[in-house]
């Protein structure tokens, strides 16, 4: 059977073409003719296919193909799209010689005389066994991934549940308590007090503000051990709307105080917003406490971006103060550095507002001078980490 | 103020404060059914020959059956569904709340630890309740 050498005629430096395409051992580089024969073989498809050049040249590529495909007419198919669009590209299963099958990029091309006419086809088979193996490989690590990161964290939830009614129903049972105490204590001092002395009464008021102190220790340590675990809600929070809302109920639960506040133009910024007025409430709350009794002390409330989208915003009073030196203390829980019989307060207001703005990937610090004044300032990221 | 009205309270003490608390309102310990959790509860507003109370103090936490099955459970019986229910309880959470008026419940107030405060909220429950509220019809007033 004569063989048209159809590779090798008419073109240029054929012979070099010649070594180039027999040397190649990766690529299966092949020619059929217009019914699908094989009319050259490289060193890359016997690699590949298993066939030698003595066994394929002659035959048609059917050969190559699972019984199936062979039944669905798909060699048939690829060689009609090749010709009608010029090209075929395809991945799927070949049949090697010794009948196992190897995963294949094939690709098929319509070969053009000179003269435009149709003389054949070329035919590139890359075996992507390996790499398909490896992508499965990633595939499969990918999806065992996620399960387990799935997995744990339905085994974190159920644990946050579990916290979450641990805490409730502690903090419900140590209530109880706090309210028979502070009940019987009241009735006492207001109903019995003729059999009682000026200092028994007074140990009777001090035993009742006790256990209101400790009704707002627990309600405290309550929101401080929520904020840990419910989930944020971050959308674009307009400050200035938010900072007045706190301003205006901070002012009106002080009706026998004239209080100076004043609020600066705050930009918009990305926030849960229940949290992010839970802060200000906390700063400006503060700042109205420790401003009293200092007539004419004022209080301002700022904001800026910093340049690059992280915003600072600040709560300044001229109040009372504290000693900077016990700056780094101010957020602990239940750090106080006043009396408690000058000010009230449970010591957790800034621990809340610390770990709020912690949540949102801020940083906040304080600076205060003793008699003249303190600034609270927290910044927030422009994007909140998730 | 006079009416009669069931405490469902499971903490003697409670139950204590809260008759101290009525009786400097004008409500005598004889107007206050207590019952000490909710399956007491459903048991007394079930019996038929036991008058419907004005109103129904309830509290959250029960033993046998809480606070808000005894209002589902009452809010689902024909003959009980319009009874006045106030729920009184030191919880101040939102799920509790919200819980609470989607079962349908009349009122919500929380026991407060500062006991001032407390007495004032058991005074304006009474004298709402008992005073300003028409009665819901068909259940007659205190025959006194």
């Amino acid at each position: 059977m004569t063989v048209p050498q159809l590779a090798t005629t008419k073109v240029p430096g054929s012979q070099l073409f010649e070594l180039l395409v027999s040397g190649v051992l990766d690529y299966a580089i092949l020619t059929l003719d217009l019914e699908g024969r094989v009319t050259s073989w490289n060193a890359g498809a016997e690699r590949i296919k298993g066939y030698t050049a003595a066994d394929m040249v002659g035959h048609s590529f059917r050969r190559f193909y699972p019984a199936v495909d062979i039944e669905a007419g798909k060699p048939d198919m690829e060689l009609r799209v090749a010709t009608a669009v010029g090209r075929f590209e395809d991945e799927g299963w070949r049949v090697r010689k010794d009948g196992t099958q190897f995963w294949a990029n094939v690709i098929i091309t319509a070969m053009r005389d000179a003269d435009g006419r149709h003389i054949g086809f070329s035919k590139l088979t890359r075996d992507m066994t390996e790499r398909r193996a490896a992508e499965q490989a990633v595939r499969q690590a990918n999806d065992d991934l996620e399960r387990r990161v799935c997995e744990r964290t339905a085994a974190l939830e159920a644990s946050n549940e579990e916290l979450d009614a641990f805490t409730y129903s502690v903090s419900h049972d140590l209530r109880a308590p706090l309210r028979a105490i502070e009940g019987f204590v009241s009735i006492l001092s207001q109903e019995h007090s003729t059999g009682l002395s000026t200092v028994a009464l007074d140990f009777l008021d001090e035993v009742a503000g006790s256990a209101r102190h400790m009704g707002r220790l627990i309600d405290d340590l309550l929101a401080f051990s929520r904020l840990g675990r419910d989930g944020m809600t971050v959308t674009t929070v307009r400050t200035r709307e938010v900072v007045a809302s706190v301003v205006r109920a901070a002012v009106e639960a002080e009706p026998d105080r004239t209080i100076d506040v004043q609020v600066g133009e705050l930009p918009d910024c990305q926030a849960d917003q229940v949290l992010l007025s839970q802060v200000f409430v906390n700063l400006v709350s503060n700042a109205v406490k420790y401003t009293r009794g200092r007539p004419g002390a004022g209080i301002r409330v700022a904001g800026r971006d910093l340049g690059d989208g992280t915003l600072e915003f600040s709560v300044q009073d001229d109040g009372v103060g504290f000693d900077d030196a016990y700056a780094g203390k101010l957020f602990g829980v239940f750090q106080r550095l006043h009396r408690a019989e000058d000010y009230e307060g449970t010591g957790v207001g800034l621990a809340i507002v610390k770990r709020i703005v912690t949540r949102h990937g801020g940083t906040v610090r304080a600076r205060a001078q003793v008699g003249v004044g303190a600034t609270v300032s927290f910044t927030l990221p422009a994007q909140v980490p998730t | 103020m006079r009416g009669r009205l069931l405490l469902v309270e499971d903490d003697l003490r409670d139950v204590k404060l809260f008759l101290h608390a009525a009786g400097a309102f004008g409500l005598e310990p004889t107007d206050v059914g207590v019952v000490r959790d909710g399956a007491e509860a459903l048991e007394v507003l079930t019996d038929p020959a036991l008058r419907l109370p004005d109103l129904v103090l309830l509290d959250l936490k029960l033993p046998k059956v809480d606070g808000l099955e005894v209002l589902a459970a009452v809010r689902r019986t024909p003959g009980l569904r319009r009874l006045p229910i106030v729920m009184h309880s030191s919880s101040r959470e939102e799920r509790d709340i919200a819980g609470a008026y989607d079962l349908g419940v009349n009122a919500y107030v929380v026991k407060t630890v500062d006991h001032h405060a407390y007495t004032d909220n058991v005074g304006r429950i009474l004298s709402f309740w008992l005073h300003a509220n028409t009665r819901v019809p068909g259940q007659p007033a205190v025959a006194r």
